[in-house]
């Protein structure tokens, strides 16, 4: 573990895996990034919008029987409402996502596609194959379900990329057959992403150390 | 290590290196989740909304103004315009189905477009997320959002998660009440268009608007269920035969292979018992009652019965054209106890109207149940038509003993058949009702395929060799 002084307030910033590079003051809300020797504010965080979610920093979770836990959330709004990514670090070092919208989760990875680095590429894929239509990702058939235009509506913990407030991102999200799962995600000035995984239960997901809900 | 990894694949490579998180999540300020209130931008009322961060749309519970949560402003979307309606399951109540707790958050009445209607309730839990009861003609249903694309929809059979579903109608939904919260757009007038696939008790739907379509899978749930975990008084009477209610008698498939085992285990006992028993006859003799009434007596033969055993009494007369009554005294020596016994025969034929016709027959058979062993004297009276006419009546009288029975064995057989051909009748019935809502009526042809029946049947054979 690293540890490092708020640029912003003095407050001590703890970075818990070796694969975060930026990180939420808890105190001060600055988002900060990890250079070589020290770190640097590149601003401020609004506070998250409060929800009901079961999750929190902190909850850990199984999935495909390996133990997870769960160290930062990037929260997300689209026209019809919000969703979360919480950034998961795995037992055995992988780092992954565990999507939570609606109340549905998937957890995913973010898989290497050079296809779909440049957006230019993207806008072609939003352009040709709209929603309802199929698209072939390490080797499996996916559906196009949603296209949304999203921004961040604030993030906490560590995260690997910056995702200050009003980071504005395509996302397109596509299921398979067998609950398969992927998501295309492209920053506004940045190469795209795409992740893989599946879509889970709460229970399969064993969470333990999840937030209190009144009343549930 | 040039080969290609799956995302999937453990980095077994790497360091097991547990993230220390209680670092992190002590430094961060937790608060427990809550519903959260505002006021009603029409009439200033608090609303609470349960679920947070989800929902989108709300519905004033005193002024009944449709309101968008996800504007800033709390906009609102439309003004109400009609009544507060009351509701069987009301906003706020929770109930246990599935093992999991639920809470009813929204209600949106549906309508084809003609007087069918039919409720959804949105129930939520912040653990499992949503899903929906649905009732319609008091029928109920419980039902979630696939998160999974489902091949070959829009055809008339598709196959989804090892199961056969058959197409059962197409059409429109259009929203004509709502109140609640819901985590979609919702107001007065939206319309979908759906269609549902059915394999009792489950039904696919999907619901499409423009280019986006939503499947869900429905689950058939007795009244009673909900009722119970939802604590309703009075429940809607059920009405005909729900498209995805599952027949009744779901262990059919059961009944009818009990039944066939019967069959066959009736069978091997008769045919044993046949083998067992030592049929022999006892006694046969010729008798001749004159018609000049001189030998009009009781005739006694004598049997022996070497064991217990039940005794055929086998009577041919020559009566033609007329009756003649034979009666049995079967008395045994030892105790004196008889049984007595009457046959009557009649035979009548003729030519009437270009037709030979005939009626009764010359022979008689009487079956005696169990005797005990010993001597039996035998005593017969006869009376006859043909004595009036002055001729002689002739008989063949034959004993036997040991006789295998098929009266009990048919009558078992019928005992047998009665309940699975009632349950095949009730079932197939079942179907035509349920086929009599459809569109695709063709696709009654193929509910053998729903797999419910072959399933349980199978499943039952399994059971049986395991054990």
């Amino acid at each position: 573990m690293k540890s490092c002084n708020c640029p912003s307030c003095g407050a001590k910033i703890d970075f818990q895996s070796s694969l975060s590079v930026y990180a939420v003051c808890k105190y001060c809300q600055s988002m900060v990034v990890r250079r070589d020797l020290d770190v640097e504010s590149i601003g401020k965080m609004a506070a998250i919008p409060d929800d009901m979610s079961p999750l929190q920093i902190g909850t850990r979770g199984k999935f495909l029987g390996i133990g997870f836990g769960i160290i930062g959330r990037m929260k997300l709004s689209w026209s019809d409402g919000f969703w979360n990514e919480w950034f998961v670090i795995f037992d055995d070092g992988r780092k992954g996502w565990l999507a939570e919208a609606q109340g549905a989760y998937a957890v995913s990875f973010e898989i290497d596609k050079k296809e779909f680095a440049g957006l230019r590429k993207l806008k072609n894929i939003v352009l040709d194959k709209v929603i309802g239509s199929n698209l072939v990702l390490e080797k499996k058939i996916l559906k196009i379900v949603d296209i949304k235009e999203a921004i961040c509506a604030g993030s906490q913990g560590e995260l690997p990329f910056a995702a200050p407030v009003g980071r504005k991102t395509t996302s397109i999200d596509l299921v398979g057959e067998d609950g398969d799962f992927a998501s295309i995600e492209v920053a506004e000035g940045e190469s795209a992403r795409v992740y893989m995984g599946k879509y889970v239960t709460w229970e399969e997901l064993h969470c333990e150390n999840f937030r209190i809900l009144e009343g549930w | 290590m040039s080969k290609k990894k799956s995302p999937f694949a453990p980095e077994s490579d790497k360091i097991n290196s547990e993230v220390p998180l209680e670092n992190i999540a002590e430094n961060i300020k937790f608060v427990p989740a809550n519903p959260k209130v505002f006021n009603c931008p029409c009439c200033g009322s608090a609303i609470s909304i349960k679920a947070v961060g989800h929902s989108i749309t709300a519905v004033c519970t005193s002024c009944e103004s449709i309101i968008d949560l996800q504007n800033e402003n709390y906009q609102i979307v439309k003004k109400a315009k009609y009544a507060i309606k009351e509701t069987l399951i009301e906003i706020g109540a929770r109930g246990e189905l599935f093992g999991v707790k639920w809470e009813v958050i929204g209600y949106v009445l549906k309508s084809d477009g003609s007087f069918y209607q039919w409720e959804e309730y949105l129930l939520y839990n912040p653990y499992h997320g949503f899903r929906f009861l649905i009732q319609s003609q008091g029928h109920w249903n419980f039902a979630q959002v696939l998160q999974r694309s489902v091949a070959k929809l829009g055809r008339a059979k598709i196959s989804f998660n090892g199961r056969k579903y058959l197409k059962f109608l197409q059409g429109s939904a259009i929203v004509k009440y709502v109140k609640g919260e819901f985590y979609w757009r919702v107001r007065k007038g939206d319309a979908a268009d759906v269609s549902d696939y059915i394999s009792p008790p489950y039904m696919l739907s999907t619901e499409s608007v423009k280019r986006e379509m939503s499947v869900s899978q429905s689950v058939y749930i007795e009244p009673s269920e909900v009722q119970e975990s939802f604590k309703i008084a009075e429940m809607p009477l059920k009405s005909g035969v729900a498209c995805n209610q599952p027949r009744p008698f779901k262990n059919a498939f059961a009944i009818y292979l009990t039944a066939i085992i019967a069959f066959f285990v009736i069978t091997v006992i008769q045919c044993s018992m046949k083998d067992a028993r030592d049929y022999a006859q006892v006694v046969a003799k010729d008798f001749l009652f004159r018609g000049d009434g001189k030998n009009k007596d009781f005739r006694i033969a004598k049997f022996n019965l070497p064991k217990d055993s039940n005794v055929e009494i086998k009577t041919f007369t020559n009566v033609d054209n007329d009756w003649a009554e034979i009666g049995f005294s079967v008395v045994n020596e030892e105790s004196g106890k008889t049984y007595d016994i009457s046959q009557a025969i009649e035979y009548y034929h003729g030519y009437s109207g270009g037709e030979n016709w005939s009626e009764g027959n010359q022979y008689e058979r009487t079956i005696i149940s169990p005797l005990p062993k010993g001597n039996y004297d035998l005593l017969i009276s006869f009376d006859s038509g043909v004595f009036e006419k002055g001729r002689n009546l002739e008989a063949n009288i034959s004993i036997n003993r040991d006789v295998m029975q098929w009266g009990n064995y048919w009558i078992s057989f019928l005992l047998i058949m009665a309940f699975p051909i009632f349950v095949f009748f009730m079932r197939s019935g079942f179907e035509s009702m349920r086929w009599q809502e459809s569109e695709h009526a063709e696709n009654k042809e193929s509910s053998w395929e729903y797999v419910d029946d072959v399933f349980s049947g199978i499943l039952l054979i399994t059971d049986l060799f395991s054990s």
